[in-house]
């Protein structure tokens, strides 16, 4: 069988789940993988069959689609669980093939590695963040449009300021420096990225912006590098903007 | 007096190599050398050998690994302990790494206690100079 296993009960109830608990930005864009899948099937294969939730990973492993190793020394997840749910969606979703997942004793260094390079999450704080996203499908003769996510707008939410205080540990001149250095070159790196839409660009931003907690662009940098798309530039500044705003007003602070 | 280890890092990120920098300040004895450029740094290696290198994988000049592995088949540099820290995902780095003769990976984003900790590991006449680190 392998991927022609259909998920309409599996996908609803992930859907359900986010609309009734917040989830993660890897979690919805697991969704939209899903829901492209679907609609590919839909259009090339009849339906198959459905399968609960909670026979997921016996069903992936005896499709021979993956392997998953769940060590985890914090805590046994839970069916249910949307952190657990995020687990598995990443290997069945994202990959369609083989994948191992592994939990570092911390949950917060949790550590995906699968063989198209999903990027590794960046949780320093809660492991389900409250974002509200807005999904939705264009279906075309030849293929489906994924239109970029739409984000609400982050305010206070574009950094985790606790995030940062861990990484400067307690120092506020470090803090400031930190700040200081990363806005000058998150500006240098979206004017690059406007003459030249470079993954190495993508990739190196996304390390600084980790660095100072702002996870939302974070996670629109670390899609942009699996997928590059030049006209999402605008939405990448919108959000460093917001950044900005979040990080000037820490610096009034940290100065006053 | 105690001569001070010369650790080198090279990282083409500001943002990134301040946080490095930062670390490398709770250890001691320690001289510290910063490099954006991986080209850069293997001159300087080669006029003055570290005692450690810390290095980011995607570099300018230098594809990936290549500076891990020009200085590891080098009868010269290749005891020089080498760290390397990256956010690139693919599945296999870590072996990636450790076929280039990196003696230790560390995923981005780190914890700085982690990069602390693991440097010790590579050079345990390192001290903590905060308590913040613990022991």
């Amino acid at each position: 069988m392998g991927p022609e296993v259909f998920w309409d009960d599996f996908l609803d109830s992930l859907e359900h789940e986010l609309e009734s608990a917040p989830g993660t930005t890897e979690l919805r864009s697991l969704l939209l993988q899903g829901r492209l899948w679907q609609s590919w099937m839909r259009h090339t294969q009849p339906r198959v069959e459905s399968f609960a939730v909670t026979e997921w990973i016996e069903r992936m492993e005896s499709l021979g689609w993956g392997r998953i190793e769940a060590e985890s020394t914090f805590s046994e997840p839970r069916q249910g669980d949307p952190w657990m749910l995020e687990l598995l969606c990443r290997a069945l979703l994202s990959n369609l093939g083989s994948a191992s997942l592994r939990l570092e004793a911390d949950p917060k260094a949790l550590w995906l590695r699968s063989p198209q390079g999903w990027p590794p999450p960046t949780l320093k704080g809660p492991l389900l963040r409250r974002l509200s996203w807005s999904l939705s499908l264009e279906w075309h003769e030849d293929g489906v449009k994924v239109p970029f996510p739409v984000l609400p707008p982050t305010g206070s939410g574009a950094v985790d300021l606790e995030a940062l205080r861990r990484t400067t540990l307690d120092d506020p001149e470090f803090e400031r420096e930190l700040i200081e250095t990363f806005l000058a070159e998150g500006q240098r790196q979206l004017d690059s990225l406007g003459l030249r839409y470079a993954t190495n660009v993508l990739h190196s931003f996304r390390g600084s912006a980790a660095m100072v907690g702002a996870y939302p662009l974070v996670e629109m940098l670390a899609c942009e590098e699996r997928l590059p798309e030049p006209g999402h530039l605008p939405q990448l500044k919108k959000e460093f903007e917001a950044v900005r705003q979040c990080l000037e007003r820490r610096l009034s602070e940290l100065t006053s | 007096m105690e001569r001070p280890l010369l650790v080198y890092v090279v990282e083409d990120s500001p943002t990134q190599a301040l946080g490095v920098k930062r670390a490398l300040k709770s250890l001691e004895p320690l001289e510290v050398k910063l490099f954006s450029d991986g080209l850069e740094a293997h001159r300087a290696i080669q006029a003055i050998p570290p005692d450690l290198i810390l290095m980011d994988l995607l570099l300018p000049s230098l594809h990936r690994l290549a500076l891990c592995r020009l200085l590891k088949f080098h009868v010269d540099y290749q005891s020089i302990p080498i760290l390397i820290f990256s956010s690139i995902t693919e599945a296999d780095i870590l072996e990636q790494c450790q076929a280039a003769g990196a003696n230790e990976f560390l995923p981005k984003p780190y914890a700085p206690e982690h990069l602390i900790q693991r440097i010790r590991k590579l050079r345990p006449e390192l001290r903590l100079v905060e308590a913040q680190y613990g022991a």
